[in-house]
Order: C-alpha cells, then structure tokens, then sequence
C-alpha cells in the first residue's frame, strides 16, 4: 500500500497569529483606557478631535507594556488570542460570560461604547431640550405645498412629478444595465467556477479585487466622481448608481453561485458537455431566481439612493428636496419628502410581493 | 479485450484519506454489475473515477480500449459522451422542465450556440419524447422537474442517461433515496437496459436487490476488493465480510 508524503515547512504564522491578536487586544484596551483617562480628568494630550497625542517615550512605552501584557496572559493561559484562534470550545457547564473570552468581549464592548458615548458627544438631554427647534419642519410636513407638483417651477426648471420620473428611470437604467454587467462577474469571481487552473484563480481574484474596491466607495461619492467627469445632471446620477449597483449585485451573485448544488453540474458534466454548457444548464439555473430577486431589491435601493444623489449633482427629485432646504421653503419639503416617501413604499411593497414569488 | 479495464486504481483526497487502494477489475461487454459496500468504502469515488468526474490519482482506466486518465479534454467529452449517469439524488434541473432535462443527456451533440439559446433540434425533442415514453412518464414532459416524486424524477434521470445512448451506464445508488416499491421499478428499467446489450455498474445497499439484478457483485471494504464473482456466492460469512459485524440489522433479503 502506497501512502503520500508530502513534506510540509512549519507553520510559524500559527504561534504567532494568536499573540499578535492578544498584543492588539492589549494595545486597544491602553488606548481606550489612555482616552478615558485623559477626557476624566486631563486634557493637554488628548485633542480636539480626540485623538491622542501623547509624547515618543509614552508610546514606546505603551507598545512594550502591551506586549508584556500579551506575553503574561499567553504565558498564564488566559489568552484571548489562543482561544480565538485555536476556536472557541468550552465546558459545557461553565457560562460563556465567565470564560477569559467571556470577561474580555464584554469588556472590550463597554469601554468601546464609552469611548464612542465620549467621541460622538452622545447626549440624551438636547433631544427633549430643543425638541421645540423642530416645529416649522413638522408644520411644513403637515402642510405641504403642492404647487410644483403638476406645474414647473421656474428656479429648477421642472416640476416635482417630472423629476420624479427623472429619479424613477435613472434607478431603472442603473439597476438594469448594473445587473446585467454584474452576471457575468457574478461567475467570475465565484470561487467554486474559477478554481482548478492557477489561470482561472487569479482571474477570480482579479474580479473579486475589482467589484470590491467599487463597491466600497459610496453611490453619493461615485456621483461626486461622475458629476465632475460628465456634469451635473441625471447621466451622472445614472452612471454612479450603475456603477455601484454593479459591483453590490456581483458581490451578491458570486455568493449565490458560490452556494450551488454540485450535484446537477455533475449530472450535465456526466454527458459530456462542454464548460460553458455546463455552466448554462448545471449552474444557470440555480441562480437565475435568486438574481432576479437581487435585481428588484436593487432596483427598490436605487430609487432611495436616487434621492438623495441630487446633493451632489446627481440630478432626479433630490433636486428639488434639498432647493427648498436651502429656501427654509418648509411647507414645500414637505410636499417633496410625501412624494418621495410614497413611491419609495409602493416600489418597497411591490418588489417584496414580486420576490415572495420568485424565490 | 474488456469493454473496461481497471488497474491500480487508487485515489487518495488530500491531505491523506485513502478511499481506493489498487484497485483492478475488468468489465465484459453485457454485464450487470453490482458494487457493494458500506458508506465510505469507496462505491461512488470508483463510480466517478470511471467518467473522471473525480480524478484518479494512480492506475489506469481504459473504457474500449482508450486510456481515460490521460485522456485530454476533448477525448474526455467523447468518453463520458458514451458513459451515461444516473445518480442517488437524482441531481436533475429542478426548475427547468422535464423535456429540457431529458435533453441535457444529448448536449455534447449540440453546437455551443444552439445549446447556450436552448434551441434543441426536433428530432432531439423527439428522441428525448420517445426515452420518456421508456421510462413511462411520457405525459410528464412539459412538468418543471421538481414537481415529480422521487421516482419520477429518478426516471427523468435514466431517460437523461439514456438520451445519450450509452455504451456504459453508471448508476450511483439509484435507489437509496426511494421506497422499496418504487426502487423495484427503477431497477426493472436499468435491467432492461442491460437487455439491450448495454453494460450496466451500479452501486446498491440491498442485497436482495443485488442477487435479483447482478450478474456480477464486488465487494468494496476500506477502498479494497473484498469480494469479485457471482451475487449468490455471497453467503452469511461473505456478507459479514463486507458489510461489517453490525450488518446483520440492515440484512434484507
């Protein structure tokens, strides 16, 4: 009987992954605790903005501390890091909150709230005290001005509903063209399609790479990009959307492919098709309903997002909400946000119904 | 010359499960052969090294005469072209239709264009009608296939494998997922087939079902052959050999 050997290094990101985790946990905890320090009762290293500021040697010193830290609790077994790398198993009669990764995530919880209670300058007090402030926006919503609805309003050029089908065909033109440009990419950078030959694995993640830097940059600063590329207007409106819906939906369609079932791409191997006859009927199939479902939610998503591009020269109804923001025209706000509220919950309520069917 | 020649056929999975382990055997033209086995003693890993849907990692495999382990991409196609499948889980397209199912069997004789639009030829439409009228589900055609039960389905299956016209039909557990009526009937059509002169291997549980259908058993025990001739040949002592201590709880017969 033949058994494989095959000769492999030690692994020495093992040991370490674990104690350059505890280490981190440690430094995070100096810091919050440096922070809270410094808010209570200093202020001379913390500035403005709350960041810290503290001197060379304190820092040296924090980072060798931190690293005692990390050292002493690896050493005495109540490391974070081992448990959270080596997984989380425990007995089953000790509860969680009173394991070592218990007391740590709870802790690390409640000083990163405090820290952000602190940072946001979170206070619970203004909201009732200057509740009052808000009374010519509640009086412009219960009173809206419909007077540009139907007819043009010589500023903007436009009137609301016009626009609102400005806003409703830059959604459906960006959801469109994005799904269809995301199919594609969808397979591409599906890791189950593309594995086998290192050709198709770095293709993979060639694609992978691509859809996710877009889609980490925000539709609202795509159409920053796109409105000083193209001009203000609703193409560029369009476009950032296109853009982002693209590489969201192909994010989402890789997923999905990533999830079919082997067995009918067996089946239609077994035959002798081809790849791609593979993919059209062992893979295809499986994904289409769920695409199609994505597809009306990202439709349902532009037509929000379409909104709100007009702050930033997107073009669409948006324009109209933030022109009469800016005239303290409240009663007209009013009478936009009412528009904008009903037809985003009519497309709400009528792609929810038409994805219950579909999946 | 065999119809399939198999020697020292190992496959390993990565890291170091050894799932088949020198295996050799030839398969004559005509037979029914039956391979049994408790789970994970390698049935469906040899099953699917045959048509290579698992690649081997040592041996040879030659299928009338062509090597397929070597066999490059094209030469592969026009092998498993001649090797039909069938499948415990029946492993259809659930949401296309039956038709369209039967149809994918003949995918390696259409062109990539006419395959990727789904514009089957008539005659192919016609053949694919003929194969369920085969298998007794003619009326089922225009179901989408997850409407059928379970032995409907295993049905639209073998009309798939058959579309093809096999030389060879590979049949994966095909009733370990149906009730005892329904996998008599299943088995009744892969015996047919095996009367038109096609060479049937398929992997089963029950050795009742083995001693009615087989003309041939292997015994498969850790990824070894345990035991190679005729299905009566296996008595109580081959049994236990093969399925273990414990299997006398799951022996009907």
């Amino acid at each position: 009987m033949k058994k494989p050997r095959k000769f492999t290094f030690p692994d020495l990101a093992e040991p370490l992954k674990p104690f350059l985790l505890d280490w981190m946990i440690w430094g995070y905890i100096a810091y919050t605790v440096i922070f809270l320090l410094n808010s209570y009762w200093y202020t001379q290293y913390v500035d403005w903005y709350g960041s810290i500021t503290l001197k060379p040697w304190s820092w040296a010193l924090t980072v060798l501390g931190t690293f005692f830290c990390a050292f002493i609790s690896e050493r005495y077994g109540i490391s974070v890091g081992l448990k959270t790398i080596k997984g989380l198993r425990r007995s089953p009669q000790k509860s969680w909150a009173l394991t070592n990764w218990g007391i740590t995530s709870v802790i690390l919880v409640a000083f990163t709230f405090w820290v952000g209670w602190l940072t946001t300058d979170m206070e619970i007090g203004v909201i009732a005290n200057r509740a009052p402030k808000t009374f010519h926006l509640w009086h412009g919503l219960s009173h809206p001005d419909f007077t540009h609805l139907i007819n043009i309003d010589p500023e903007l050029e436009d009137t609301i509903l016009g626009s609102l089908v400005d806003t409703l065909f830059m959604a459906y033109l960006a959801s469109l063209i994005g799904g269809i440009l995301a199919a594609p990419l969808g397979f591409l950078g599906a890791r189950n399609i593309m594995s086998g030959s290192w050709f198709r694995k770095s293709i993979f993640y060639i694609t992978r790479a691509f859809f996710n830097v877009i889609r980490s940059v925000e539709s609202l600063l795509w159409a920053i990009v796109f409105a000083i590329w193209i001009g203000w207007g609703p193409a560029a409106g369009t476009f950032a959307l296109l853009i982002h819906s693209m590489a969201a939906l192909a994010k989402l369609f890789s997923e999905q492919v990533e999830s079919i079932k082997k067995g009918p791409i067996e089946a239609i191997q077994a035959t002798g098709a081809s790849f791609w006859q593979i993919i059209r009927y062992g893979a295809v199939p499986q994904v289409v309903p769920q695409y199609t479902a994505f597809l009306l939610y990202r439709l349902d998503i532009n037509v929000r997002m379409a909104t709100v591009i007009a702050l930033v020269g997107g073009g669409g109804i948006g324009r109209f909400f933030f022109y009469y923001k800016s005239q303290l025209d409240w009663n007209q706000v009013g009478a936009v946000t009412i528009v904008i509220a009903s037809v985003v919950w009519i497309l709400d309520w009528i792609s929810g119904k038409a994805r219950e069917k579909i999946v | 010359m065999a119809q399939l020649e198999i020697n020292n056929l190992t496959k390993v999975y990565p890291p170091d499960v050894l799932a088949l382990d020198d295996i050799s055997f030839e398969v004559e033209k005509g037979e029914f052969l039956v391979i049994i086995g408790l789970s994970g003693s390698g049935k469906s890993t040899l099953l699917r090294c045959i048509n290579r849907l698992i690649e081997p990692t040592e041996g040879s495999i030659k299928f009338e005469g062509r090597e397929v382990t070597t066999a490059s991409s094209k030469e592969l196609k026009q092998i498993r072209k001649e090797i039909g499948m069938v499948f415990q889980r029946f492993n259809l397209i659930e949401r296309s239709l039956v038709l369209t199912n039967v149809l994918t069997g003949q995918l390696a004789e259409v062109s990539l264009w006419r395959s990727l639009l789904g514009r089957f030829p008539e005659e192919m439409k016609q053949t694919a009608h003929e194969k369920l009228e085969t298998v007794g589900i003619p009326e089922q055609a225009f179901k989408r296939a997850d409407e059928l039960s379970g032995g409907q389905q295993q049905r639209v299956g073998i009309a798939r494998a058959l579309m093809q016209d096999p030389k060879l039909l590979l049949a994966d557990e095909p009733v370990s997922s149906l009730d005892p009526a329904t996998s008599g009937t299943i088995m009744d059509y892969l015996a047919e087939v095996n009367d038109q002169g096609k060479t049937v291997i398929t992997s089963l549980h029950f050795l009742d079902l083995v001693r009615q259908y087989g003309t041939r058993a292997i015994g498969l025990k850790g990824g070894e052959i345990v035991y190679d001739g005729h299905p009566k040949g296996i008595d109580d002592e081959k049994f236990k050999e093969v399925f273990g201590e414990e299997a006398e709880k799951v022996h009907i017969s």
